[in-house]
């Protein structure tokens, strides 16, 4: 219950409010026949009110006031208290109320008809915007979870969806394009093989050549040797090229943004490294007699060794099969040994990559000493420096002659010792010689002994013993034949001037 | 109630208008997107439809590749079969020491002539080694030859052209060459004879690889 009367009054007025049908007509003109006055009676008085009749409180009407709202109190409670507030507020109210109601009364019955239709039409707009909403959202949603189905990889609720099936096919396509790698990769490592043969061939028959014993018909059988594998080479070289320069990735649709080519790259080369192992094996386990076949174990070990070889692919690239048929031809027309020089090097790195024995043959090969061509330039030179070298007059009129060959610790330096006899008493000079000619020699550089000794009399001759350690000239060509610049020469004179002028 | 009757009647249009505007809203967002998801949805119809495609060409191509290898592998291995076989005799797997002595011994034999020397004194092999990072592994070995000067070229030349794969000669080089010229004349040679000291190695594949 409401504490003090204010709050009494508050409830009242509201009631008043919201009575549903407006002003109605006192159906009594006592306090007693109106419920709402019985309820301010009974407030006014603190007794509960018990009201029978649905609330139906409203104004009632009174002929002595303009209003039309009368309300009775009882006298003696009036009295207590604030009776002026309380008519004050309930006059208020009465008047809200009236304004409240259309100024022409309540509308007439056709006018009331039209706009229930109009609020029914307005309704049926709702309602059908609402259906056009709802219908418009579920066809969204709908396509949402089509294109999230369709697109959504991790998403396979309703089965494979399009995103998988890509999926599926880039990695079928794929995995085709490893069997081509694989086939291109082994065929490659075939033509290297064949390429190392040739080559191997072609320095051995060329090597041949020089022989000086050999006869014409067996030398011109060996160039007709030759030529053939000249001719070949270049044929073997086109072939590795166009079975390594094939792209091993296939072109696939990108799934992720995160695939980025480089990944893609380095998974066809582990996969194509798997494929070439797992092949390898299978082969291997296959063997019903046990004897496994090394030279093809070999060939897929070395066709996985091959994946990836960039140094190889670019070297192989990088060779012209027209330059190098035209290198081959011109180092078989004289045999020089600066062109043979200058083809192992250019060859070597591609014999080098292939890892097969005969690779290794060759790498063997090219790394040996000539000691036949050491010892017959060192006698060359050497009969320049002692006249009657190599005649068998060494005991009965002194000169040079040696007596070891053989290489320094780092295979670089060769080391060549002897002994010179004089009569005349000039051994440190001869050998001195000896060192000036093996520098000016096209064949040889950097000659180096820095100790004289000698023992003996002029009767028996005087006899020295010598060691000197020399390299060998690159392609035959001494580096003082080789050209130097204009600012060398002005600087080599300028220091020949100042000596000069010393 | 009246009041309340009063406001819906207001607010029919307004709400309208509301349903309207979110559902062109939500035909807008839903048209960007669809066109979207579309447009990426066809891009993967039409990835996948190439690539179908693709993959029956590339299978061919990888079936012709295939043929294309037995072929060259089979030809391959029939023309270099007896390569394959000379590998075995020039760069063998073993060291072979003794193959290789009766090899030596031979060659110096078919030189060796009345009027023209030469003999093997003195062989002594090592133990085969293989250094470390290499390709190969080596046999070192070391003989003592006497011989004519014309001999000894001869011999050199051999040396320097061993690992033939058409003679089948073992792969072999010399690091260091000893000289000691004898007192003995050979008359028949019409010169004197060399007592020659050869340190020597013989190649042979590395099998720790």
């Amino acid at each position: 219950m409401p504490e003090n009367k204010d709050e009494k009054i508050k409830v009242i007025s509201l009631l008043e409010l919201d009575a549903p049908d407006g002003p109605q007509q006192a159906t009594a003109p006592t306090s007693s026949a109106n419920p709402a006055n019985r309820i301010v009676q009974g407030v006014l008085s603190g007794q509960p009110v018990k009201t029978a009749a649905p609330m139906n409180i409203g104004p009632a009407t009174n002929p002595s006031s303009p209003s039309g709202a009368a309300v009775t109190f009882s006298t003696g409670s009036m009295k207590n208290m604030g009776t002026s507030k309380l008519l004050d507020t309930l006059v208020a109210q009465k008047d809200l109320a009236a304004r409240a109601r259309p100024i022409l009364g309540n509308a007439p019955i056709l006018q009331k008809a039209l706009e229930q239709e109009k609020e029914y039409t307005l309704k049926k707009k709702l309602r059908m915007s609402q259906i056009v909403l709802l219908g418009v959202f579920f066809a969204a949603a709908g396509m949402s979870l089509f294109f999230y189905s369709e697109l959504t990889p991790t998403f396979n609720l309703l089965g494979t969806n399009s995103i998988d099936r890509l999926a599926e096919v880039n990695v079928k396509l794929q995995a085709i394009q490893t069997r081509i790698n694989k086939s291109n990769y082994l065929t490659a490592q075939i033509e290297l093989n064949k390429f190392s043969l040739l080559y191997d061939q072609f320095l051995d028959e060329t090597a041949k050549m020089a022989d000086p014993t050999l006869s014409s018909a067996a030398k011109k059988q060996l160039m007709t040797d030759a030529q053939s594998a000249a001719e070949a080479m270049p044929a073997a070289i086109k072939n590795i090229r166009d079975a390594l320069s094939t792209d091993i990735v296939a072109p696939t649709y990108k799934i992720s943004p995160d695939t980025t080519d480089e990944l893609i790259q380095q998974q066809a080369v582990t996969d194509l490294k798997a494929s070439l192992t797992e092949e390898r094996n299978k082969n291997a386990g296959s063997s019903t007699t046990g004897v496994v076949n090394n030279e093809e174990m070999r060939l897929y070990d070395n066709a996985i060794k091959l994946v990836g070889n960039n140094k190889l692919v670019s070297t192989v690239k990088g060779i012209s099969a027209d330059s190098l048929k035209s290198d081959l031809e011109s180092y078989l027309a004289d045999l020089s040994d600066a062109k043979r020089k200058a083809l192992q090097t250019k060859l070597s790195s591609i014999l080098t990559s292939t890892k097969s024995n005969l690779a290794i043959i060759g790498k063997i090969k090219n790394s040996r000493m000539d000691w036949g061509t050491v010892k017959k330039n060192i006698e060359t030179v050497t009969a320049g420096v002692d006249s009657n070298f190599g005649k068998g007059l060494y005991d009965t009129f002194g000169g040079i002659r040696y007596n070891g060959y053989q290489m320094d610790s780092t295979g670089e330096r060769i080391v060549i010792s002897g002994n010179v006899k004089t009569f005349d008493n000039r051994n440190f000079t001869m050998m001195s010689n000896l060192i000036k000619a093996i520098e000016q020699s096209p064949y040889f550089k950097n000659p180096e002994m820095r100790s004289f000794a000698k023992g003996g009399d002029s009767d028996k001759g005087f006899t020295s013993s010598f060691s000197i350690s020399l390299n060998m000239e690159q392609n035959g060509l001494s580096e003082k034949d080789k050209k130097i610049s204009l600012v060398k020469q002005i600087l080599a004179q300028k220091t020949k001037q100042k000596r000069q002028t010393k | 109630m009246q009041v309340k009757t009063i406001i819906k009647k207001k607010n029919y249009p307004r709400t309208i208008r509301s349903y309207f505007v979110g559902t062109m809203v939500i035909i807008v967002v839903a048209a960007v997107y669809g066109v979207m998801q579309f447009t990426k949805l066809a891009e993967i119809q039409d990835a996948m439809a190439a690539e179908q495609e693709q993959m029956g060409t590339l299978t061919l191509k990888a079936d012709k590749l295939a043929a294309t290898y037995k072929t060259i592998q089979s030809s391959y291995e029939t023309e270099f079969s007896k390569t394959n076989n000379a590998i075995q005799d020039i760069f063998p797997t073993e060291d072979d020491y003794t193959n290789l002595t009766i090899k030596l011994e031979k060659i110096i034999n078919d030189m060796n002539l009345a009027s023209n020397p030469i003999v093997m004194n003195n062989l002594s092999f090592g133990r085969a080694r293989t250094d470390t990072g290499s390709d190969y592994s080596v046999l070192p070995f070391q003989t003592t030859i006497s011989t004519t000067q014309d001999n000894f070229d001869k011999f050199l030349r051999y040396v320097n052209s061993s690992g033939d794969l058409a003679t089948g000669s073992r792969l072999m080089d010399i690091r260091s060459i000893s000289i000691n010229f004898s007192q003995n004349l050979n008359a028949a040679a019409g010169g004197e004879m060399l007592d020659v000291n050869l340190n020597m190695n013989a190649y042979l594949q590395n099998n720790t690889k």
